[in-house]
This record gives structure tokens, C-alpha cells and sequence, in this order.
């Protein structure tokens, strides 16, 4: 039998398959589960409170109780409008005709989670104790019309040469927290809504008008879903 | 054509319908701060129980896309590309699925002359997508959709958009075989050393119709 009429067999079989059984469907309930967490944080940083965007994602234990997968969020400039960084540049120097431009900040974090769920007394209430540790990668843009370049090159170029290089920096982060879970309704226990607050840690991150400390230490609370099963 | 691939391909279409299961086809409109209009067609087929592929075809006015990672705000793109459906569980309440549109691009630049007047490229959408039952007729959806992107040519830029954490929302109403959906995609965006959608935005509305054998309570629903 040639390559060719084995695939055909093997193609024609697998599209044949017309098992679409209900039956089936109730036996998986208590395999390894799956989490997705989208949540909106505020990030309690020096002198802004920052806003930031993401979601949880991963797979429960089988008793439900220790959660594994990734925890990924930004804070993106755009959705911190009023958030704005003033850039004195060296004397002599300009930009579009100005001496001094205001600058946006964003920052991203990817990382891995594990987390521990204790259910309480109340089966529609439970605590989860999410553990991250990740990358995290930020620095300082140009915003508005001064994304669009005097000579036309890629805004990313004048950003270098306006920041010396350094107008962004990478570094480890850990985050460790608390969220509260509550299940929307006692007839479906795949829907919670989540409250929590997270400590932060960098390890390595400085840019140019971020210094060590801009994400170090510092304190997010974030509101969102859970959806799991 | 030799009479043998067209018996090949008649045996191929006969074991497809003797799967005796669903198609699925539907438009939407929608708007994002990428584009100012975007309009998609589909069409889906049901391969297997947790397999089905598709077309889809999308055209957008631009408000706001890169060439050569360089930001206009005036022009065109079509999109004409392949969409994998995974389900990887299904219960009686929920579905979570896998897909992936993988999206052959053509841009259109009517804005800046110093820039190429066409790009080519490609953008991958996986999504993680969970299904949840509300009742018999309402469902939502929700998920992380990991945009990747990038642009060909005389400017390969294969990092134009990373994989990025946007999260999509969207609820669909289902009545015998037609569905109505609003879908909503939100989340931060990176790539190309900052030169790309710094955030994303975009909300559109979607109608379906399927047809052939029921295969469960969800309809695919990916636009």
C-alpha cells in the first residue's frame, strides 16, 4: 500500500467519525480542571496609580484546591493617559523644537503561578493564594504627535537616542497575594467574581527615569472573574 | 484532470458528509482603534467531534496600523486566512475550546509616500476560548486571544506584535440555527522594540447560521 492511500484511509476514517455523544461528556468533571482569570489592577506605584489589564490561565489539581499556569498583565500607556513623566534633555539638545517632552510609561509582566484555594465553611466563598514569579519588561515612550518623527524614522529610534538607550529595562518579578472568591450564583459554580492585592517585587529593572524602585515593592489590587470547572 | 483525482476528491467530499455533521457560516462588523470598520466572513465545518477548519475573509479601513513599524492612519487591509477549531472538553454547562486563525495580510497604505504603498504579512490568533451556558439560548464567552504578527517583504519585521495578553468577552444569543453574538477584545499589546499597538480595543457584533447535524449545545463562534 503506497504513502499516499494509507493517509487517504487514515484521512478519510478520522473525518468520518460522526460519535457526537452527550453520553460522554459527564465522565470528565473531576479530571485535572481549568482556570482562566481576565482582571483589571490598580497598581499603587510612587506618585501615579497605574492601571493594568490581564488574566490568569492554567490548569486545577483534580480536588480543585492548587491551581498551575500563567499570570500575564500590562500596564499599558494608553489606558494611564494622566500619567506623565517630564524629560529635561541636555542643553542644546531638542526635540520637534522643544528642550523638554512628556514621556509615557508601560510596563508588562509574564510569569508562572501556583496557587493554593481553601474553601470556606460558606461553599460559595474561597481564598486563593496565588505565588508568581516571571519577567517583567517597562520603560518610557514618546506619545501622541511626537510618535510621529521629525526625519520619519521609526519612533523607536529617537526614543533611544532622546533616553540614551535606556529608555527600557527588563528584571525578574515576584508577586505573591491574596484573592477572595465568590461564586455568582449557588446553580453554577463555574463563575466567581474575584477581589485581590498582591506585593510585588523587581529583581534587576532600572531605566532612565524609572530608577530601581519605580515597580519594587510596591502593592497592586485587582477586581475581576474566575471561570473555572 | 485524471479520473482518478477526481474520483479521490468525490471519496473525500462523500466521507466529509457521511460525517453527517455541522457547518457553520456568518459575517460581523465591528470597530477597533486598529481600524476604524472591520467587516468578516466565515465559513466553518465540523471535521470530527473536537475538529473543524475553516475560511475566513476580513476587510478593514485602517485608523490606525504600521508599515515598516512607521504609524499611518490611512488605508486598507485584507485579510484572507485558514481557522482551526479545538475542542478540548465539553460538559453540559461549559466548552472549552482552542482556535487558531492564521491570517495571510495585505495592507494598503494611502497615507505616507515615503512608505511602502503595500505590505504583506501574517497574524496568528490562538485563542483560549471557554464557553459557558447561561441558559439553553444564551452563552458567554470568554478567553485570551495571543495576537502574534508580523510583515514580509523588503522589511521583515517578525516581531511586529508579540504574543499579548488581550482578553475577549462576548455573549451570543442562539434560536434553532441562527446566533447573534457581541464580542469585545480588550488587553495591552507589544513588539517591535515599541513601534505597535501599545493597547488594543475592538467590539463587533456577528450573526451565524449552521446547518447539518447538530453536534452539541455550542456553535463555533470565532470572528
Amino acid at each position: 500500500m503506497s504513502t499516499r492511500t494509507s493517509i487517504s484511509i487514515i484521512f478519510l476514517a478520522f473525518i468520518s467519525v460522526s460519535g457526537f455523544s452527550q453520553d460522554a461528556l459527564h465522565t470528565m468533571d473531576r479530571s485535572i480542571g481549568f482556570y482562566f482569570q481576565p482582571e483589571y489592577s490598580a497598581m499603587f506605584l510612587n506618585k501615579h496609580v497605574g492601571n493594568a489589564v490581564g488574566f490568569g490561565l492554567g490548569i486545577s489539581s483534580k480536588n480543585r484546591k492548587w491551581d498551575v499556569g500563567i499570570r500575564y498583565y500590562g500596564r499599558s500607556g494608553p489606558i494611564n493617559l494622566h500619567d506623565d513623566y517630564l524629560l529635561e534633555l541636555p542643553e542644546g539638545e531638542t526635540y520637534k523644537g522643544s528642550s523638554t517632552i512628556t514621556l509615557g510609561a508601560d510596563h508588562g509582566y509574564l510569569g508562572l503561578e501556583v496557587a493554593y484555594t481553601i474553601r470556606l465553611k460558606n461553599e460559595r466563598i474561597a481564598i486563593r493564594i496565588p505565588v508568581s514569579f516571571g519577567q517583567l519588561g517597562a520603560g518610557f515612550y514618546l506619545r501622541g504627535e511626537d510618535r510621529y518623527t521629525p526625519d520619519g524614522a521609526r519612533t523607536s529610534v529617537w526614543e533611544d537616542r532622546l533616553q540614551g538607550g535606556t529608555d527600557a529595562g527588563f528584571g525578574l518579578c515576584s508577586e505573591f497575594g491574596a484573592q477572595l472568591l465568590y461564586q455568582v450564583s449557588g446553580k453554577n459554580e463555574h463563575i466567581h467574581v474575584m477581589l485581590g492585592a498582591t506585593y510585588l517585587n523587581t529583581y534587576g529593572y532600572e531605566s532612565f527615569l524609572g530608577g530601581t524602585d519605580f515597580y519594587n515593592n510596591k502593592i497592586r489590587a485587582s477586581t475581576g472573574f474566575r471561570f473555572s470547572f | 484532470m485524471e479520473l482518478k483525482k477526481i474520483l479521490f476528491l468525490v471519496f473525500i467530499l462523500l466521507g466529509i458528509s457521511q460525517a453527517k455533521s455541522q457547518s457553520f457560516a456568518g459575517l460581523s462588523i465591528g470597530v477597533s482603534n486598529n481600524d476604524n470598520h472591520i467587516e468578516t466572513v466565515w465559513f466553518q465545518h465540523q471535521l470530527t467531534d473536537r475538529f473543524s477548519a475553516g475560511v475566513q475573509l476580513r476587510y478593514s479601513q485602517i485608523r490606525y496600523r504600521f508599515v515598516d513599524a512607521i504609524a499611518i492612519t490611512d488605508g486598507s487591509t485584507v485579510f484572507g486566512g485558514l481557522v482551526f477549531g479545538f475542542k478540548i472538553k465539553e460538559a453540559e454547562k461549559y466548552r472549552l475550546n482552542f482556535n487558531l486563525t492564521s491570517s495571510y495580510r495585505y495592507l494598503s497604505n494611502d497615507e505616507n509616500p515615503d512608505l511602502a504603498e503595500s505590505t504583506n504579512g501574517l497574524e496568528l490568533d490562538p485563542n483560549i476560548l471557554l464557553d459557558l451556558k447561561l441558559s439553553d439560548a444564551i452563552k458567554l464567552h470568554t478567553g485570551a486571544m495571543l495576537r502574534t504578527a508580523m510583515q514580509f517583504g523588503e522589511t521583515p519585521i517578525l516581531d511586529e506584535q508579540m504574543p499579548s495578553a488581550i482578553v475577549l468577552a462576548g455573549i451570543s444569543y442562539s434560536l434553532n440555527n441562527h446566533s447573534i453574538a457581541l464580542r469585545a477584545y480588550t488587553g495591552p499589546m507589544n513588539g517591535a522594540t515599541g513601534d505597535s499597538m501599545k493597547y488594543f480595543n475592538q467590539i463587533s457584533i456577528g450573526y451565524q447560521f449552521s446547518f447539518g447535524k447538530q453536534s452539541g449545545p455550542f456553535s463555533f463562534f470565532n470572528f
